[in-house]
């Protein structure tokens, strides 16, 4: 045994946050070393998927379903769980303030506090029935409201808020839909995308208003009975979800001497500015992230990658952040979406796009290439798998738009049985750059 | 150990039923009440036609309430509240379902006398297919079938989005009717022995019997087939499947159990037991089971090869037929419909 093996008996690591960041953290500093851990987190018993909330909704599954390890799994790997919350962190003698006044010593410091939803600035959002969706007590929350509910507006047109629409909707609640673009996640999607997903909400008889927002939020009796949008049409509703995206939940840091900006700002071995304080996932912001990243990425994937080249530098392996090639996926209602590499809602200059949409515009394929050397930057796809590797090497080797139609059934991931549309995209390819 | 509170306070389930969906499951119910009149030795129509009744109103109201049930919304998963329903969540339904299940396998095995009424409800049916009155087994056997089927269309309607679950139920389905139903049937009315084509040893431990493998090559050229046909089955045909298509090719292709499992048993299958320890006892159960199969039939084989006498039957029997079978000579004749036509 080394010294610093030796020394890796006695570190004591601690995690504030129980998500897939600090989860993956405390796992992968598990394996990799004998070390004390504890995770703080003052929202759940035990970690949870939360992209999966919406599932113990509309009663697919119950919150034991979607916790991805059994309850023994913590004992047995020697990593303790507190559920208390975090009041503060004194930095300079390595302490840990909870709120019942209690301490807690660190040597290695990780925060993974996530993000937390943000507020909409108009009159009447302190009312009962107005509420985002980010943590399990939300989600009890609008569980509570949701029976004899009249109908939910929902406010901001993004992942949680189409989350949101399909959760009431699985009720039987009717829901108006608040968009502020000219269709849903225009911020992201490109417009053909975009108004298949707006067709589809239709298609589930989702009250979808474009271009209106929400001006003001009346209420009765301290509860919420109505809203006011841009358009001055009034709508009656008892619940309203804002859902205008999320932002690191760094409250608690406030005025000390970490440095933040948005988020808590890292480096590329997501070290803080303070010495044995890391901070991963949502609440983290890169410096200096790597070309086509954000600085924030507040989706599970990353915060997953932190987690592991986290626990690698406490435990000796010195490892950087490099996410490589983007990707994502979702559902809209009974529509999948992947997305891997570049994809831009509006194409910037010097980028050409093919895409293909089947005749019942329920499935879609777009691949995005550049103009100059053909080489293809980005895929998405709508109703449609393909092989995350597969996409991810060609982006990487930058083959070239020929290439890639010609080998898209490569790519492609659906089950068996399934209809292949390669031939109608290999045509339209022929057709459109007439190769 | 601390355990997490459910978060269900209100009960969301939509209470109110459609008329249309009442109507559709009162048919059902109707099918239900004739089956159970029959179960009590009352019979108001002639049999042949309660048997109708009942078969024709289960049918007509299981694929009513299907289309109604999911022909409203476009296609894509639908598990919307299955943890909130009573039946589908351990409810009252629920339960009292499960010990009417458990309750009608318990007479079926133990106590086939008191199903006499039921079975005698499918005489017209057995008379028809298999030449001989219904007995338990193919009570059983009917109902198994009708509820494959007919869940089988509500499992198939209800994953339309998915090709690969229509191919896969329809072939399930498939195979429940013609090769564990109507050619067993078929076989017993042509007197030959009654043969599942679709079970394989080890699943089957008496198909490597060498007792059994006698009585089936002595019954003919058909049984020879099917001494041919479990033996290459079994220990050619099942490891290559397998090794290339996994366990599914059999349990969720063509097995009667994974059949069941995966139509009428869809509605609960949220409700497994995912734990690590549950797999544990699982893996535990079948590998015990399998070499306890595997020692058993070397032994068995052991002992009957000890006794020359036997062994030297079997193959007699087997080589008589070989010399020239029925099943190869009709084969050949009409080899051109099956091989390729060299002349072309």
């Amino acid at each position: 045994m080394s010294i610093f093996e030796f020394i890796l008996l006695f570190m004591n690591v601690v995690i504030i946050g129980n998500g897939i960041s600090g989860i993956t953290a405390a796992r992968h500093i598990r394996k990799l070393s004998n070390a004390s851990i504890t995770v703080i987190s003052e929202e759940a018993d035990y970690f949870f998927s939360r992209t999966a909330l919406m599932y113990i909704y509309m009663g697919h599954m119950r919150l034991q379903d979607t916790q991805p390890y059994e309850n023994w799994f913590w004992e047995k790997n020697k990593i303790s769980l507190l559920k208390k919350r975090v009041e503060s962190v004194d930095f300079t003698t390595k302490k840990i303030i909870l709120q019942d006044h209690s301490n807690i010593n660190y040597d290695k410091l990780i925060i993974a506090t996530g993000s937390k939803s943000n507020n909409y600035n108009c009159k009447g959002t302190e009312l009962e029935g107005v509420r985002s969706l980010y943590h399990l007590q939300d989600l009890t929350y609008i569980d509570k409201i949701s029976a004899g509910l009249n109908r939910a507006v929902i406010v901001g047109g993004g992942l949680i808020g189409v989350e949101l629409a399909e959760m009431f909707h699985s009720r039987n609640i009717p829901v108006t839909f608040l968009v502020r673009e000219t269709s849903f996640w225009g911020k992201v999607l490109p417009p053909e995308e975009a108004n298949m997903i707006d067709r589809h909400l239709f298609e589930h008889h989702i009250d979808l208003k474009l271009k209106p927002e929400l001006t003001e939020i009346i209420g009765e009796a301290g509860k919420v009975v109505a809203i006011k949008a841009s358009t001055d049409e009034e709508i009656s509703c008892g619940f309203v979800g804002i859902t205008i995206g999320v932002s690191p939940n760094i409250d608690f840091l406030k005025f000390s001497a970490l440095k933040t900006n948005k988020g808590i700002l890292v480096n590329e071995f997501l070290e803080t500015n303070i010495e044995d304080v890391y901070a991963i996932g949502d609440c983290a912001e890169l410096e200096n992230p790597d070309q086509d990243r954000k600085s924030i990425e507040a989706i599970w994937y990353t915060g997953r990658m932190m987690g592991e080249v986290v626990a690698q530098s406490i435990c000796g392996t010195k490892t950087a952040y490099h996410p490589g090639i983007w990707f994502n996926s979702a559902k809209f209602f009974d529509i999948e979406y992947q997305v891997y590499g570049k994809i831009d809602p509006i194409l910037p200059e010097g980028i050409e796009t093919i895409y293909w949409e089947h005749k019942e515009g329920k499935k879609s394929i777009r691949i995005n290439f550049s103009s100059v050397d053909k080489a293809v930057i980005g895929f998405n796809l709508m109703g449609i798998r393909f092989r995350h590797n597969i996409c991810e090497q060609w982006i990487k080797e930058r083959k070239t738009i020929d290439y890639v139609v010609k080998h898209l059934q490569e790519a492609n991931f659906d089950p068996e049985f399934f209809k292949r549309y390669e031939t109608e995209i290999q045509k339209l390819y022929l057709e459109k750059f007439n190769q | 150990m601390k355990t997490t509170e459910s978060l269900a306070i209100i009960n969301p389930s939509n209470i109110s039923i459609p008329i249309y969906e009442k109507l559709a499951l009162g048919v059902i119910a109707i099918a239900f009440l004739l089956f159970s009149l029959a179960f009590f030795n009352i019979y108001p129509f002639q049999i042949y036609l309660q048997l109708l009744l009942s078969i024709s109103f289960l049918t007509i109201g299981s694929i009513w309430y299907t289309f109604l049930l999911y022909s409203k919304t476009p296609s894509g998963i639908k598990n919307n509240g299955v943890f909130f329903k009573n039946i589908s969540n351990r409810g009252v339904i629920g339960w009292m379902l499960g010990v009417i299940l458990t309750g009608f396998y318990i007479l079926l095995y133990w106590f086939p006398t008191y199903l006499e009424g039921l079975i005698h409800l499918f005489d017209p049916l057995s008379y028809s297919i298999r030449g001989k009155a219904a007995d338990n087994w193919f009570l059983y056997g009917s109902f198994y079938t009708i509820a494959v089927l007919l869940l089988g269309f509500k499992f198939g309607f209800k994953y339309r989005h998915n090709r690969y679950q229509l191919v896969r139920t329809f072939s399930v389905c498939f195979f429940q009717l013609i090769f564990a139903y109507l050619i067993p049937a078929f076989l017993i009315k042509m007197n030959s022995p009654e043969f599942y084509f679709t079970y394989f040893w080890p699943l089957k431990k008496e198909m490597l019997f060498p007792n059994d493998l006698q009585y089936l090559a002595s019954t003919g050229s058909l049984g020879v087939f099917m001494v041919y046909w479990t033996v290459l089955l079994a220990l050619v045909g099942v490891p290559i499947l397998t090794y290339f298509f996994g366990k599914r090719w059999y349990c969720s292709w063509i097995c009667g159990c994974g059949a069941l499992a995966e139509t009428a048993g869809d509605a609960f299958r949220h409700l497994s037991d995912k734990s690590l320890k549950a797999w544990k006892i699982e893996r535990y159960l079948i590998y015990s089971v399998l070499v306890f199969v595997v020692i058993l039939t070397i032994l068995i084989m052991g002992k009957f090869s000890l006794e020359r006498q036997h062994f030297r039957l079997i193959f007699a029997n087997i080589r008589q037929s070989l010399w020239f079978p029925d099943w190869l000579n009709i084969f050949w004749s009409y080899r051109h419909w099956i091989l390729p036509n060299p002349r072309k």
